[in-house]
């Protein structure tokens, strides 16, 4: 109970996160449900269907559709997973500290004996147990799906539900850099934005890394590439890729939390432009007397 | 020597090219309720941003409480309470679930009782969701915020903003009631009436500095008075010039004004000699000090 009273911005940003929480995990399990039960409709005609090579560059190295490990991979790990758990990320991410500067909302909490450091930590531990949540969802998806359609699988249950906890690295690498752009630009619509297009360009990179040359060394930048999104289900995860999410994700969140400090709350401004070390210092300035303040920054 | 509930010290701050301060000097004494006034881009949000350490000034030091504003944040905003112009709320929250979240934050010092009589002074239904909630009821869940932890500062940026008229008495009511208590109220209005009514003294910012401090309740002791004189038959201006400390400042057939600070005896003799139908004295309001200060082309804002 004590413990709960020290936590109230965690369990407040858990409760603004259960819509999109049980949203992204409830649609994700359903469709974990759905393709499940759709794939003994699809396996007679998927066996003498040849993957062309293309296809098979794009979602991973499968051979064999006709199997249910190979189906999951493509039509689950591959795309929807992946994608929905990046969206989740920004979406939710931006909303947090960049949504809630641009509302107002942030400068009452932090006129309030709080620290940053504590705020950014209450909240960015309610995104990442968001990000848990949702993989648990698809497997507790699996776990519906497994009894009523499966028999016969070349792949295990507990497989199918451990295989989407693989990609909480993968989903809290994308919490913490949309982390890092809410704190580093003036808007939220800004972050948005720079998270968007960085998701198109790294999941282009990383499914287009086999079919397009020069695109090889990028995957290395890509976290969907690190996510083993290729070959998660039908391989398992690689140790030292997870390993890179971990390491990338404490990163980002230890710079987001520099960069939100830094930040002057209220003006919608980037911290990148305030000189860092000049104010607090209290250096002393020479005021250009002559000037006229024009309108300063939004009140 | 008491030390300043509030000091500010050759405070600037610059964004880029705009000095939003630029060398403020301020010092508020703990327990007075203290008006801060100034048109828009004044400087206002910026130094009560500072205040709180929301944002850095770029030279000069500010100190609240004994604390330094930027190094001792903490112990400033353990003491201290903000209400911000168009306070921002979580819509989905219920007036009780915001002050229970501010309590929560605030962990030790918010008094259940008076938090209550707070909320029934000001006429709050908490129960329902803030965003159903009219604007004035919205501004009474941030006063209640921010004067339920008893705090030695409140610092209020337009607090009655919204309100009736009827409940910006209450508010006011309760503002000298914390102040004698000893609590300090930074007040920032628009509303001149209000800041003359309520403050001990009053900064006018402009430019990022404090033109002038007034000390509201000296000025009107020692402030011109102008005396306007109906008087029942025109007089002859030789007859009413002249009076020792009454400057006469128009005089229209029988409509006459003077103006005086220490002649007002020396005046009421000289028309006793006249059959005067009417006389009012004013004295110079707030606002006429401030367009003085601000001239009348210069929005009046706080």
């Amino acid at each position: 109970m004590r413990a709960a009273r020290r936590l109230p911005l965690l369990r407040k940003a858990l409760r603004d996160l259960r819509n999109p929480i049980i949203g992204y995990g409830g649609g994700l399990a359903a469709l974990a449900i759905l393709y499940v039960g759709l794939f003994p409709s699809y396996k007679d005609m998927l066996s003498s269907f040849e993957l062309p090579s293309e296809y098979s560059a794009f979602f991973g190295d499968i051979t064999n559709l006709s199997t249910l490990s190979a189906f999951i991979q493509i039509e689950f790990f591959s795309l929807w997973l992946p994608l929905l758990l990046a969206i989740f990320a920004i979406v939710s991410g931006t909303s947090q500290l960049a949504g809630d500067e641009q509302a107002g909302r942030l400068e009452v909490i932090l006129s309030q004996p709080i620290s940053r450091r504590r705020l950014f930590g209450e909240r960015a531990g309610a995104l990442l147990a968001g990000t848990v949540l949702i993989c648990l969802a698809c497997s507790a998806g699996f776990l519906v799906a497994w009894p009523l359609f499966v028999s016969g699988a070349d792949v295990s249950l507990g497989r199918a539900l451990i295989a989407p906890l693989g990609l909480v690295g993968f989903g809290w690498c994308f919490v913490s850099l949309a982390l890092l752009a809410g704190a580093l630009t003036a808007t939220r619509g800004q972050a948005t934005a720079i998270m968007t297009a960085f998701t198109a360009v790294t999941y282009l990179a990383d499914v287009l890394r086999d079919l397009v040359s020069g695109l090889g060394a990028l995957r290395f930048a890509s976290p969907f590439f690190y996510g083993d999104t290729k070959r998660l289900f039908t391989d398992g995860a690689v140790p030292w890729h997870q390993a890179a999410l971990f390491a990338a994700t404490a990163a980002f969140l230890w710079l987001a939390l520099r960069a939100f400090e830094a930040r002057e709350i209220g003006t919608e401004r980037s911290p990148l432009r305030w000189r860092l070390g000049r104010s607090r210092r209290g250096a002393p300035s020479s005021p250009r007397a002559a000037r006229q303040p024009a309108e300063q920054p939004r009140p | 020597m008491v030390e300043p509930a509030i000091r500010f010290e050759d405070v600037t701050k610059r964004f880029d090219e705009v000095e939003a301060l630029r060398g403020l000097d301020l010092s508020v004494a703990p327990g007075e309720i203290f008006g801060f006034l100034g048109p828009n881009g004044a400087g206002k949000t910026t130094a009560i941003r500072i205040m709180f350490d929301l944002i850095r000034p770029t030279a000069g030091h500010v100190w609240v409480l004994g604390h330094d504003a930027q190094r001792q944040g903490m112990a400033v905003r353990r003491l201290a309470t903000h209400l911000p112009s168009d306070v921002a709320f979580y819509d989905s929250m219920t007036g009780d679930g915001y002050l229970d979240l501010i309590a929560s934050i605030r962990e030790a010092g918010v008094d259940p009782t008076w938090r209550s009589r707070l909320v029934e002074r000001l006429q709050l239904d908490p129960s329902r969701r803030i965003g159903t909630l009219s604007r004035g009821n919205r501004q009474k869940v941030g006063l209640v915020a921010a004067l339920m932890s008893r705090p030695a500062l409140v610092v209020l940026d337009e607090p009655t903003s919204g309100l009736d008229p009827i409940m910006q008495e209450t508010v006011e009511d309760i503002l000298r009631e914390v102040a004698a208590e000893g609590v300090t109220v930074f007040f920032s209005s628009h509303v001149l009436g209000e800041v003359e009514q309520l403050c001990s003294r009053v900064a006018m910012l402009r430019l990022g500095r404090v033109v002038r401090v007034i000390d509201l309740e000296h000025e009107r002791l020692v402030a011109p008075r102008r005396v306007e004189v109906t008087f029942a038959e025109a007089p002859a201006r030789t007859s009413v010039e002249g009076v020792p400390g009454a400057a006469l400042t128009s005089l229209d057939g029988t409509q006459a004004t003077f103006e005086t600070q220490d002649g007002i005896d020396a005046l009421v003799k000289r028309l006793a000699q006249f059959t005067v139908l009417r006389l009012d004295t004013h004295e110079a309001s707030l606002e006429e000090m401030f367009l003085t200060y601000y001239g009348e082309t210069e929005g009046v804002q706080a």
